[in-house]
């Protein structure tokens, strides 16, 4: 049977309603028409019996009517009379119901025309005999009576009546025969009709089982199924990252040609083995599928498989746990990338880094042994110029003291130089330490500030300072904290001119300390605000005002700062001064582990 | 000023600083002795037990930290004073300075030795 594809099922399943309703409803029908056949089978059933009754009481109306014309005949007293007359009186209305009764039948209405031709003789008769009583006495009467005649019409009475009766018990016994016939018909009909329903719901069932459902929704099921295996079966074999299926028993369920290939096992062989069996490390192997069993998931974990001729491949693992169409788990579907290539060039940035690492230590090393080997011969300098100064080896002219002075200040100059350059080697490679602990940034100000207090009053600068009450100590590296303010302050000393002013204030700000200098220096000039925090710049105004600044100090400090967890910034304006802001968070700077201090 | 002398050994392998700095320090009063490694030095003070030592960190043969280690183990030596200076350091060199009870740890070219003297004599409060 080659049906549309179109069919649905629903199709099929309303055609299998409609068949079972219709024979049901044919059963009904067929019920409905037996119990009308019955009803009037029973009606007709009645009616017979009302005939014969009706019979019965015509022959005791005439009966009741003879009665009454004897005993008049005999006594000739009228109250006798009364049955002839109840008689007579219920004779006509017996005969009209008759007469309705058996308008049905020209037969019975034959047979009772015949006994009305009778009765009416019969009541004729009496009728005489009563009134020969009456008006000729009572022997007239008698000689009437003795005639005979009465019992004759009576006979012939009764005979017809017999003759009607017995068609009418024929009536009867054909119709209580055929009422007999159709109740059993009936119980057959609704037995039967059940039965046959009920079979041939039954066998609609089947065939649309059998061959509808069979051939529109089982068979294109079945060929939609093995085509969806088919393609799903052809994703597994098309990807070419390994593909390993296991259950909750760490047993392999299933694998594709990938990990065939990967493992140098067949398909055959690897299925039902220990997934374990496939890596270097089993117990890492472990681990990671009880974590999917766990976690539901892993994602990127690093395993190598070992093949049977002892390859190694690193991969990374992808796996999930996959379940049935109730949700049940029913084991883990791992997908293995191939990261040797990955994992090569990895090695190569990490061996790259380590040796830039490396070379970077190195450099910080040489700086740091540079730094030293240069400052020895300059401390050596500062310690003998300083000597000479103080006056240690005699006294020297005023001439001679400038001319120490300038040595002495270039090589400051100098010794500051290679500080700075350590700490810059040290801001780049990151490797300095951050080691905070309690600092009072009013005490470190201060502290700073005496040491240029020579020179503010040298330049007789207005200084005015603002601190606010209540500042906590602040968890801060306090080389940097000092580093900080001098630079700050060394830079606002420097660039202000004499009878200038400079303000330093402190406060909270938000979650920060802030700080701020404000002085009414040279000021930054327009052009060169973004270059002010790079390494070596050193703006033109600056450089007229000072020409011994290094062009380092913010570098430092901006780098050191924004590391710790702070901001520096500025305001400026050229030729009336300028505004620096470093905010380092209340809550203090962050910890920061290296292999160098700052100095 | 107290008549007697006080005693400062002075240990540095860079001979212009040290003789640099003990000039200095015999000009200012004191009573000088010179070392140029730390086992001399740790000689030196526990034959001498001085006031106050001032002992480089980077030194050929035996360094500061020797020095410093092995004078905490003589009776004398390990309530003796001293500060530590160099011209480098890393950021355990402090630390272990400081452990050691070393009073100070000094970059040397950061420091006038007029301010060495005035940091030494209010070390041993004179």
């Amino acid at each position: 049977m080659k049906l549309n594809e179109k069919f649905s099922y629903k199709s099929v399943n309303a055609i299998l309603i409609f068949a079972v309703v219709l024979v049901f409803l044919v059963t009904l029908g067929t019920c409905y028409y037996t119990l009308r056949l019955i009803d009037t089978d029973e009606y007709w059933e009645i009616h017979s019996y009302q005939v014969s009754n009706n019979l019965d009481n015509l022959i005791s109306d005439f009966e009741n009517m003879e009665t009454g014309q004897r005993g008049y005949v005999i006594t000739g007293q009228e109250n006798f009379l009364e049955p002839y007359t109840a008689g007579l009186s219920d004779l006509s209305i017996r005969f009209q119901m008759l007469q309705t009764l058996t308008l049905d039948n020209s037969v019975q209405q034959q047979n009772l025309s015949t006994i009305k031709s009778f009765g009416d003789v019969k009541t004729l008769d009496l009728n005489n005999s009563i009134l020969l009583r009456k008006n000729g006495g009572f022997n007239v009467a008698q000689a009437d009576v003795l005639t005979d005649k009465g019992k004759q019409d009576m006979d012939s009475i009764r005979a017809a009546v017999v003759k009607m009766q017995t068609e009418e018990s024929r009536l009867l016994k054909i119709r209580t025969d055929n009422l007999s016939y159709i109740n059993h018909a009936t119980e057959l009909i609704v037995i039967w009709g059940g039965i046959i329903g009920f079979l041939f719901y039954l066998l609609v069932n089947y065939i649309i089982n059998k061959f509808v459902i069979g051939e529109i929704v089982t068979k294109p099921l079945l060929e939609k199924e093995q085509k969806a295996l088919f393609y799903a079966r052809s994703l597994i074999e098309a990807s070419l990252d390994p593909l390993f299926a296991i259950n909750p028993d760490g047993k392999i369920t299933d694998v594709n040609e990938a990990t065939v290939k990967v493992t140098g096992v067949s398909r055959q062989k690897i299925i039902g083995t220990d997934f374990l069996n496939y890596f270097t490390n089993s117990d890492e192997a472990r681990r990671g599928y009880e974590t999917v069993f766990r976690e539901g998931f892993v994602i990127d974990y690093i395993l190598t498989i070992k093949s049977q001729d002892g390859k190694l491949t690193d991969v990374l693992f992808n796996a999930s746990l996959y379940k049935d169409n109730k949700g049940d788990v029913i084991g883990v579907f791992a997908a293995a990338r191939d990261n040797t290539r990955i994992k090569k060039a990895t090695d190569l940035i990490e061996l790259t880094n380590k040796e830039l690492r490396s070379l970077d230590l190195a450099k910080d090393e040489f700086v740091s042994i540079a730094s030293h080997q240069l400052r020895t011969p300059l401390t050596a300098l500062k310690g003998y110029t300083g000597m000479l100064l103080d006056g240690d080896a005699g006294p020297i002219s005023e001439k001679q003291a400038e001319y120490l002075g300038e040595i002495k200040n270039a090589n400051d100059r100098m010794i500051k130089l290679i500080t700075s350059l350590l700490n810059v080697s040290r801001v780049d490679l990151g490797v300095f330490t951050v080691d905070p602990e309690p600092v009072n940034f009013e005490e470190a100000a201060k502290s700073v500030l005496k040491e240029l207090e020579t020179n503010i009053k040298e330049k007789n600068i207005k200084f005015d300072t603002s601190f606010e009450k209540d500042i906590p100590l602040l968890s801060a590296d306090p080389k940097i904290v000092r580093m900080v303010f001098q630079n700050l302050l060394s830079n606002a000393v420097k660039y202000t001119p004499h009878e200038g002013h400079i303000n330093l204030d402190i406060k909270k700000s938000g979650t920060d300390l802030l700080i701020s200098v404000s002085d009414s220096g040279c000021g930054v000039p327009e052009n060169v605000k973004s270059k002010i925090f790079t390494k070596l710049f050193r703006a033109d105004n600056a450089r007229v005002t000072d020409p011994s600044g290094t062009g380092l100090g913010l570098y430092i400090i901006k780098a050191t700062i924004e590391q710790t967890g702070g901001k520096i910034w500025f305001d400026s304006k050229e030729n009336q001064g300028s505004t620096f802001y470093v905010s380092i968070p209340l809550e203090g700077m962050k910890k920061k582990e290296g292999s160098r201090r700052l100095e | 000023m107290n008549t007697t002398p006080k005693k400062i050994l002075i240990i540095e392998d860079e001979i212009s600083i040290l003789n640099g700095i003990s000039d200095k320090f015999t000009h200012e009063g004191f009573e000088v002795f010179k070392a140029e490694n730390g086992q001399e030095g740790l000689d030196l003070a526990i034959k001498d037990h001085p006031d106050f030592v001032i002992v480089d960190n980077l030194m050929p043969t035996t360094d500061g930290f020797y020095f410093l280690e092995n004078l905490r183990k003589d009776q004398w030596g390990k309530d003796a004073k001293v500060i530590m200076w160099s011209n480098s350091h890393d950021s355990n060199t402090i630390s272990r300075a400081k452990k050691l009870g070393a009073v100070d740890f000094m970059i040397k070219s950061e420091w006038e030795y007029r301010d060495v003297v005035k940091k030494v004599r209010e070390a041993i409060e004179i």
